[in-house]
């Protein structure tokens, strides 16, 4: 790999647990990646795989009283982020670092109108002291970009349907033009034509305006669609990462999980009278097993699974964190 | 909106008419009629029956209250105290603006602190800030007025002599009935607010408007605390509504001739007319301060103005 500019974000074996009087959870166990300027990043898996705590994290907004980071950096246009005071995050938030989440219906607040929540990152971030008129008319152009009119700006939520206030979320987020945007499952909760306008017009803004994206989903084919490279994570690792050919080749070598995650996808081609759902339940991530995690639901586990937990093998860009490619040709182990 | 103040103003008329005729036939029930109360214990009989005669007293209950009301409405009348002779309807209209002024400063005083300390509570919860306001919340919560009260007047009339112990003379006679009933409702009002605060918090706009970069303090006052606000304006309402006629005890206490004290005088008298008008007074009031409550809804909530002005959104 030759290394290229600095890269707008690198996770570097980041650990992330909530921890309450009860319980430790442990939702991110040692995750790095990293993410150049204009790029797109898949971060694909199951529910609580430690996609969202991941995001939340390199937007440093982790609940307060529960999650806490054990260990590893994170480091953001130069910026090492876990150690910034909040007030320099403050200014990063909103402005270079911008996220939409997952729940468009809960997410925009219910008693002030969208085109004051929209302007609200404008204001918050005004270095150049821009006028009123300045900023209205940036508001007009940002929703008149994701498809509302100008003309409802002064409406409040409850008057929008889910789609639309996906939109608003999503203006609100690329107001300031952030330089990375984490789309947080953007599209779990609208219908499916919803859906694919929603993913078709962030295909288009990223592309107009050259932003960075991490696209959290469960759904491999909206990261087919998108992303340029891809991680699949599993029990808060990363068990696969490459670019999207390397994880959508067929013939390649795959981990079992990601085969598996492909397996339960219908195709149109083939007649299949049922999928192949991947059998079991992630581990509790109160305890984890020991060795590879996913082992208790592997179908090609041997006996070393169940002991060891499996290094990272490395082909060109693409990286496995599984004992089966130990024994492949082209697959080189690589030092943690 | 106009139109809603308006249907709300028309569906008070039942709502009164209601409440008043059920304060009328609760009253007549119990034992006793006008006659043998005015004249006292040695009249003759008729004598008695005179006077219940000519005060219409023979009629039947149901145009009996046609009467009263008609006289109430249209006439100012509420008929006449059978203790003091004193129209009924004067006597409260002299003692309303104390009652309401009572009621109002302690209401006021009780949001001044019960709010903030609340949010403080809510924001920093389980560490100091949170625990000695809710521990001293309920300390306050679980006081009589009456108690409070007394302490304040030994400390700031016996010792300090900062205020007049009773009687209504100046502003002065108001600060302590202001701290004595105002903290115990303080305090319930902070653990409202606490609760209702940390529910908001967790909400998902709440992280959004943090994810825009927004600084703790705009979070919180800005995006978190105007929706929380509902039911923080119900509880101050209702308190306030309950506490210009039950504000017996620091009326009592402090010597102030407020609506409470003047119907349980008349309770302790058996002076129908003072109890029946009194209490029918205080229903009008209350259902008015509920209405204000409502209203205020529609301004904290577009969802609430939405409904309320009929347009669906």
């Amino acid at each position: 790999m030759s290394k290229p500019a600095v890269p707008l974000l690198r996770v570097k074996n980041l650990s992330v647990e909530y921890r309450s009087d009860l319980e430790t959870v442990k939702a991110v166990n040692g995750i790095s990646f990293f993410l150049k300027k204009s790029e797109t990043f898949g971060l694909v898996g199951e529910t609580g795989a430690g996609k969202t705590t991941t995001a939340l994290t390199c937007m440093r907004l982790l609940p307060e009283n529960t999650g806490r980071v054990t260990g590893g950096e994170i480091e953001f246009e130069g910026k090492k982020l876990l150690n910034l005071p909040e007030s320099e995050m403050q200014k990063i938030r909103g402005e270079r670092m911008a996220m939409i989440f997952q729940d468009p219906m809960t997410s925009l607040n219910p008693v002030m109108p969208v085109g004051e929540q929209i302007e609200e990152a404008l204001k918050l971030h005004n270095e150049d002291n821009k006028t009123k008129d300045r900023i209205q008319k940036r508001v007009d152009e940002v929703l008149s970009m994701v498809g509302i009119p100008a003309s409802r700006k002064c409406e409040y939520p409850h008057q929008f349907s889910g789609g639309m206030k996906q939109r608003v979320v999503i203006a609100m987020a690329l107001v300031c033009e952030p330089a990375l945007l984490i789309a947080d499952e953007p599209t779990t909760a609208l219908d499916v034509t919803i859906q694919a306008q929603i993913i078709e017009m962030i295909r288009e803004l990223r592309e107009r305006l050259g932003t960075a994206m991490i696209m959290i989903t469960h759904d491999l084919g909206i990261v087919a669609q998108t992303c340029d490279n891809v991680a699949v994570m599993y029990a808060g690792k990363i068990i696969e990462m490459g670019t999207a050919e390397d994880i959508y080749l067929l013939s390649a070598n795959h981990h079992p999980y990601t085969m598996g995650l492909f397996g339960s996808i219908p195709n149109l081609r083939t007649k299949a009278r049922r999928l192949t759902p991947i059998p079991g339940l992630m581990p509790d991530p109160t305890n984890l097993p020991e060795g590879c995690s996913f082992s208790p639901r592997c179908f090609k586990k041997t006996s070393v699974c169940d002991e060891v937990s499996p290094g990272v093998y490395r082909n060109g860009t693409h990286r496995i964190s599984c004992h089966l490619l130990k024994a492949e040709n082209h697959w080189e182990a690589e030092r943690q | 909106m106009h139109r809603f103040i308006l249907r709300r103003l028309l569906m008070m008329i039942p709502i009164i008419i209601g409440v008043s005729l059920l304060i009328f036939i609760i009253i007549d029930l119990v034992p006793g009629d006008p006659g043998s109360n005015l004249l006292g214990p040695g009249a003759r009989q008729e004598d008695i029956d005179l006077m219940n005669e000519q005060l219409g007293y023979n009629y039947p209950l149901l145009q009996r209250y046609g009467v009263y009301m008609y006289n109430a409405v249209f006439k100012l009348d509420l008929g006449k105290s059978y203790s003091t002779k004193k129209p009924v309807f004067t006597e409260v209209v002299n003692r309303l603006p104390v009652s309401l002024t009572v009621a109002f400063n302690a209401i006021m005083f009780s949001l001044v602190f019960g709010v903030p300390l609340g949010v403080l509570s809510a924001v920093k919860q389980n560490t100091l800030f949170d625990r000695i306001p809710t521990g001293l919340a309920l300390l306050l919560a679980s006081q009589p007025a009456f108690l409070i009260g007394l302490v304040l007047m030994l400390i700031f009339s016996l010792h300090l002599g900062w205020f007049p112990v009773t009687g209504a003379a100046s502003w002065k006679s108001y600060i302590m009935p202001m701290v004595a009933l105002g903290l115990p409702h303080g305090g319930r009002q902070l653990r409202f607010t606490r609760s209702s605060m940390l529910e908001t918090i967790r909400q998902d706009y709440v992280r959004t408007a943090k994810a825009k970069g927004a600084p703790p303090r705009r979070v919180i006052w800005k995006h978190a605390m105007q929706n929380a606000l509902l039911p923080v304006i119900t509880v101050a309402g209702n308190s306030f509504g309950v506490l210009i006629g039950s504000a017996i005890a620091t009326e009592t206490l402090f010597g102030l001739p407020g609506l409470g004290t003047f119907v349980v005088m008349g309770i302790k008298q058996k002076d129908v007319p003072v109890v029946t008008g009194g209490i029918i007074i205080l229903a009008v009031i209350f259902s008015f301060v509920i209405l204000a409550v409502d209203i205020s809804y529609a301004f904290v909530d577009p969802r609430i103005r939405a409904k309320y002005s009929g347009r669906r959104g």
